[in-house]
């Protein structure tokens, strides 16, 4: 049933020509050069240190690394990281 | 970022959490939509960020619920420095009392200087205006208006032709101009002596000139009194020089002196028997108020007075922080109170009212050296409660006027 679901709404998306990130329930990450990343659509923090931060997504993780991590906005739907990012790596569910 | 407007008007402090998994905390404060930002890890098990003043309380109620230690770490915004300024009462009182000290001396008269006169004129000046209540250490409202000042003492003093007042800050320049001799003895160009009006003459007193007529005599409008022609010939009559010559040898001078005339005026006038006129009775009110746009604010006098009748003088004047206008202004409000008289008079009162109304008519047409030394009534009538009069003057006064001889030819 919800995996039919999730194709249905895969199938709208792709027919009216809509962006994912809305319908689909995923993260939209923004990066300006390395300096600043913009996560949105997360569903929570579960570990934040200075060159880590992991989020949790509808469906598995997102973790960014790199140096000198402050979190400059904290909202429910967005987070804004400022340092210097290396990687983002998107991790499944274990 | 629309979240972080207005820091300084909100005020926002700097947390400091503790306990294990701090990020937990991180996600409450986040589901309760709290606002906060440069968050930084400072160790394994403490977080540092910022939050509005205004989410302290639910803060404090997470922190119960989850059994985090929070400490403050740094404050910042208006409402502390307001909360600060509340410990430190008394600089904000000595604030305000400097404020309003500057405030009060900006309004008050520092100096009050007086210029372009000489100093016996300086000092009559400057007794008036004590009188009129412009000098040193008063408020700058508590006087008429300047204007009026102006205007009286114009009036009042005959060596002063015209003062003007000008303010310049908390200093008033009282500019005065002298009634200058010199312009009376501007011209002194041959002139004749002429007749103002017509009369019989009493007496004449000829500094310079040939009189024309003799004391008693009667003369007429235009008549030339004393002549500024004189024959230059009359000293050396030895001299043989016809007539022609001698008349051109005459030559003009200044005529001076003055012929005094007894004059004949006749003037009408009518009296009502009933009368009826408003004056003040000198019971007055004095109300101040302050102004701040339309709206005014009674300082003084909150009551008006329980007059019948009133007259009602406003003045209203601005109020000055150093050189700066305020928008406030002071309304100065002096309430009289107005009588009104009414009364009947009798037929002998009314012609002797008629004959003072007459006389001060004729004073005033008249040069004030002018005397009246007789009067009588040539006819007197009562027509619709009125009495109406004719009456004749008779007046001593200096007729010579001078009058320039042309020589243009």
């Amino acid at each position: 049933m919800k995996k039919w679901r999730g194709q249905l709404k895969q199938w709208v998306v792709n027919y009216f020509n809509l962006p994912e990130d809305v319908l689909l329930d995923l993260p939209r990450i923004t990066t300006i050069g390395q300096i600043h990343a913009y996560i949105e659509n997360h569903h929570g923090l579960v570990t934040f240190s200075e060159n880590e931060i992991l989020l949790r997504m509808k469906q598995g993780y997102v973790r960014v690394i790199g140096d000198n991590f402050v979190l400059k906005t904290m909202l429910q739907e967005e987070i804004i990281v400022e340092g210097k990012i290396r990687e983002v790596q998107y991790l499944e569910d274990s | 970022m629309k979240e972080k407007e207005g820091l300084f008007l909100k005020g926002y402090i700097t947390l400091q959490v503790r306990g294990k998994k701090p990020e937990l905390f991180l996600n409450r404060c986040m589901r309760e939509h709290i606002p906060m930002w440069d968050i930084r890890k400072l160790d394994e098990d403490t977080y540092e960020f910022k939050v509005y003043l205004k989410s302290l309380s639910i803060i404090r109620k997470i922190r119960r619920q989850m059994g985090f230690k929070i400490s403050f770490k740094e404050k910042f915004g208006l409402p502390f420095w307001l909360a600060h300024l509340k410990i430190r009462k008394p600089l904000v009182i000595g604030l305000f009392l400097g404020l309003f000290c500057i405030m009060v001396l900006s309004n008050m008269v520092w100096q009050v200087k007086i210029v372009g006169v000489s100093p016996e004129v300086e000092y009559k000046i400057q007794e008036r205006l004590d009188d009129y209540g412009l000098k040193r250490g008063v408020f700058k409202f508590s006087f008429q208006s300047v204007d009026d000042i102006e205007r009286t003492i114009t009036n009042e003093l005959k060596d002063v032709m015209w003062i003007g007042i000008e303010q310049k800050g908390t200093t008033y320049i009282v500019q005065g101009v002298e009634n200058s001799q010199a312009n009376e003895e501007q011209e002194k160009g041959p002139q004749h002596l002429v007749a103002s009006k017509d009369g019989t003459i009493l007496e004449m007193l000829i500094e310079k000139g040939d009189p024309q007529v003799s004391v008693y005599e009667k003369v007429q409008k235009g008549d030339i009194l004393v002549s500024g022609l004189i024959r230059e010939g009359i000293g050396n009559e030895d001299n043989e020089s016809d007539e022609e010559e001698q008349e051109s040898k005459q030559h003009g001078i200044h005529a001076e002196g003055s012929v005094i005339a007894e004059t004949w005026y006749t003037t009408e006038t009518t009296v009502p028997l009933s009368y009826q006129h408003q004056t003040l009775t000198g019971e007055k009110d004095q109300h101040y108020k302050l102004k701040i746009g339309n709206f005014a604010l009674p300082i003084w006098e909150f009551i008006p007075p329980d007059y019948d009748d009133t007259h009602v003088e406003k003045n209203e004047k601005p109020l000055y922080f150093l050189n700066y206008k305020l928008p406030f202004s002071i309304e100065q409000k002096t309430i009289h109170e107005k009588e009104k008289i009414r009364g009947e008079r009798s037929k002998h009162e009314a012609i002797s009212e008629g004959i003072a109304q007459a006389k001060r008519e004729i004073k005033r047409h008249t040069n004030h050296d002018a005397e009246i030394i007789d009067e009588e009534i040539l006819h007197q009538s009562v027509e619709n409660g009125k009495v109406k009069l004719e009456l004749l003057f008779t007046v001593r006064e200096n007729i010579a006027k001078p009058q320039p001889i042309d020589q243009g030819e």
